[in-house]
C-alpha cells in the first residue's frame, strides 16, 4: 500500500516536475521577502524607570547652508607684530576681571548677575608661576538673568576683548559679587598651603599652566542638591596629578581638595590629596 | 537510478522549505525598540545619521547602565559630510584673542550617571561639553587639537536646544577620545543618565555644527 503511494507519488512528481520546481521557487523567494519587511516587533530592553518629565525634542537650529572658509596664512601675522608695539604681560585678579566686565556688560540686558567666572589658560607665555598671586592674564566672565538672558565677557590683560549676548541660554545659578567674601589671592594662598602647585606647560600631561581658577554654582557629589557657589583653585597636587582645591566662596571653608589618579586599565579615581 | 536523484532532489527542495518556513517563524530581532516606555525606532535614527542600524543598536543597549555614555561618539558615518574646516581672523594687536572658527564639525550628546566626572573633575551641568585633544581622527591627522583649560565654544545663533533651553555657548570640561569624527568633534552634555536624557542624546545623533572660540 505504502509502495503503491510511493510509486503514484513519485509517478506525478516526474510528469510535473518543472511545475513543481517553479512553485518551490515561488514559495522560497516569498518567504525571503516577508523576512525582510519592515514590521518587527517591539522588544523590551530594559525596565528603566519612567520619569514624569516630558520627553523633548531637541533641535539645532541651522540653515543647513554648506560652509567653507579657506585658512588665512600666519606669515601676515609677523608683519602685522613688527609694526606695533609689544605689550607686556598684564595679569590681573578674579575680582577686578569681575568689576571690569560688570562695567562692560551693563548695556545689554537688565538684571543681570553672574553666574560664572573662571580663567582661561591661554596666556602667550605660559608660565608654572601663572596666578601664584591669584592673577591671570586671560578671564571669562558670564552673566545671566531671570529672564535667562546671557552675557559672556573675555577679558584679556585688563581690557575687554570680546562680548558675546544672547536672549537665551541656560545657567547653573545666579550670584551677585557681594555675595562672594573670598579673593582669588586668598584661595590660592590656601591651596599652595595643602601642598597644591601650578602646572607645567612643558609638560602636556598637567593640561595647564600654573594655578587656574573658577567660580560658579556646584555641589559635592554626596549632596548634589546643595549647592553652594564654589570658589576652585585648579592645579597640581604634591603627586603630580592634576588636581583642585575647592572652597565655599561665600564662607572661605574647604569643601574638598582632590586629584586625579588615572589607572593604568584606564579607570579615574578622585581622591583626596592633603 | 535518475528516478532516485530527482526523488531525492525534490524531496531535499521539500526538507528545505521546511526549516526556512520554520526560521522565518522565530521572532526576528528587530530595530524597534523600548527604552522605559520610549520606543525608539533605530532604523530610522540609524538612517538619518547614516550610521549602521546594528552598530547603533549595540551601542544603545551598552550604554543603557553605563556610567557616560555617547551612543554616536564611535559609530561610523558613511554619508558624505559637508567638508570640516577653519578659519582664523587674526587680529591686528598681539595680545589680542586670535578668533578661530571650526565649520562643519560633527557633535553628539552623552549623558552620565549621577556621581560621574569630567576630565576637570566637574559634576557635568548643561552647558559642559567635551573635546577630543591629541588623537588620530579619521582623516588620519594627529593635528595637536589641545584644547585649553577654560576654553568657551560658541554656536551663536545656531543654538541647540537641550532640556528645553538654548544653549548658544558651552564650557570645555571634558575631554573624549573618540575615533569616526571629525577632528574637533564636540559631545554635549545633555543631562543625567534617564529615560528622557538618554532618549533625547539618541535622537540628537550626528549634527554637524559650526563654533568659534578664542585662543
Amino acid at each position: 500500500m505504502t509502495y503503491k503511494m510511493s510509486s503514484v507519488i513519485f509517478k506525478q512528481l516526474k510528469y510535473n516536475r518543472n511545475r513543481i520546481i517553479v512553485i518551490l521557487s515561488i514559495i522560497l523567494i516569498s518567504m525571503i521577502l516577508v523576512s525582510c519587511s519592515s514590521e518587527n516587533s517591539i522588544e523590551q530592553i530594559t525596565d528603566m524607570p519612567v520619569d514624569e518629565s516630558v520627553l523633548i525634542e531637541n533641535t539645532i537650529e541651522s540653515n543647513n547652508q554648506p560652509i567653507h572658509e579657506e585658512i588665512i596664512e600666519v606669515d601676515s601675522l609677523e608683519v602685522i607684530v613688527e609694526l606695533e608695539e609689544e605689550n607686556t604681560k598684564n595679569e590681573i585678579s578674579m575680582e577686578d576681571a569681575i568689576n571690569i566686565a560688570i562695567e562692560a556688560s551693563g548695556g545689554y540686558y537688565s538684571g543681570l548677575k553672574l553666574t560664572r567666572v573662571h580663567s582661561y589658560d591661554n596666556d602667550r607665555e605660559r608660565n608654572i608661576e601663572s596666578g601664584t598671586d591669584g592673577k591671570r592674564e586671560w578671564w571669562y566672565v558670564t552673566f545671566g538673568n531671570e529672564k535667562l538672558n546671557y552675557v559672556i565677557v573675555l577679558i584679556v590683560a585688563g581690557e575687554v576683548v570680546n562680548i558675546d549676548a544672547f536672549d537665551e541660554s541656560g545657567n547653573n545659578g545666579l550670584f551677585e559679587l557681594s555675595e562672594i567674601k573670598m579673593t582669588s589671592e586668598e584661595a590660592v594662598r590656601k591651596a599652595k598651603e595643602l601642598g597644591l602647585r601650578g602646572g607645567n606647560p612643558n609638560n602636556e600631561d598637567e593640561w595647564i599652566s600654573g594655578y587656574n581658577f573658577q567660580l560658579s554654582y556646584e555641589s559635592l557629589i554626596a549632596t548634589p542638591d546643595d549647592k553652594k557657589i564654589f570658589l576652585e583653585v585648579i592645579g597640581i597636587s604634591p603627586d603630580g596629578n592634576f588636581a583642585r582645591v575647592d572652597f565655599d566662596a561665600m564662607t572661605g571653608e574647604l569643601l574638598l581638595a582632590e586629584e586625579k589618579i588615572e589607572h593604568d586599565n584606564g579607570d579615574i579615581e578622585w581622591k583626596g590629596f592633603n | 537510478m535518475r528516478k532516485k536523484l530527482q526523488s531525492i532532489f525534490i524531496l531535499s527542495m521539500i526538507i528545505v522549505l521546511a526549516f526556512s518556513m520554520q526560521a522565518f517563524a522565530m521572532p526576528q530581532r528587530g530595530m524597534m525598540i523600548d527604552i522605559g516606555g520610549i520606543i525608539i525606532d533605530v532604523s530610522q535614527i540609524a538612517e538619518d545619521n547614516a550610521v549602521n542600524p546594528y552598530e547603533l543598536r549595540e551601542a544603545i543597549e551598552k550604554g543603557i547602565n553605563a556610567d557616560k555614555v555617547s551612543p554616536f561618539s564611535s559609530l561610523d558615518t558613511y554619508s558624505p559630510n559637508m567638508i570640516a574646516s577653519e578659519s582664523v581672523e587674526i587680529p591686528l594687536i598681539r595680545s589680542a584673542p586670535i578668533k578661530v572658527t571650526k565649520s562643519n564639525q560633527d557633535s553628539t550628546a552623552y549623558v552620565a550617571n549621577s556621581g560621574a566626572l569630567t576630565a576637570s573633575g566637574k559634576t557635568p551641568a548643561v552647558g559642559m561639553c567635551a573635546m577630543h585633544t591629541n588623537v588620530t581622527t579619521k582623516t588620519g591627522s594627529t593635528s595637536s587639537s589641545m584644547v585649553k583649560l577654560g576654553t568657551v565654544i560658541t554656536v551663536g545663533n545656531n543654538t541647540i536646544t537641550i532640556q528645553g533651553t538654548a544653549y548658544p555657548a558651552f564650557f570645555v570640561e571634558d575631554r573624549g577620545t573618540p575615533s569616526n569624527r571629525t577632528d574637533f568633534w564636540i559631545d554635549l552634555y545633555f543631562g543625567l543618565n534617564n529615560t528622557a536624557n538618554y532618549n533625547a542624546a539618541i535622537n540628537y545623533g550626528v549634527k554637524q555644527v559650526s563654533y568659534y572660540y578664542h585662543y
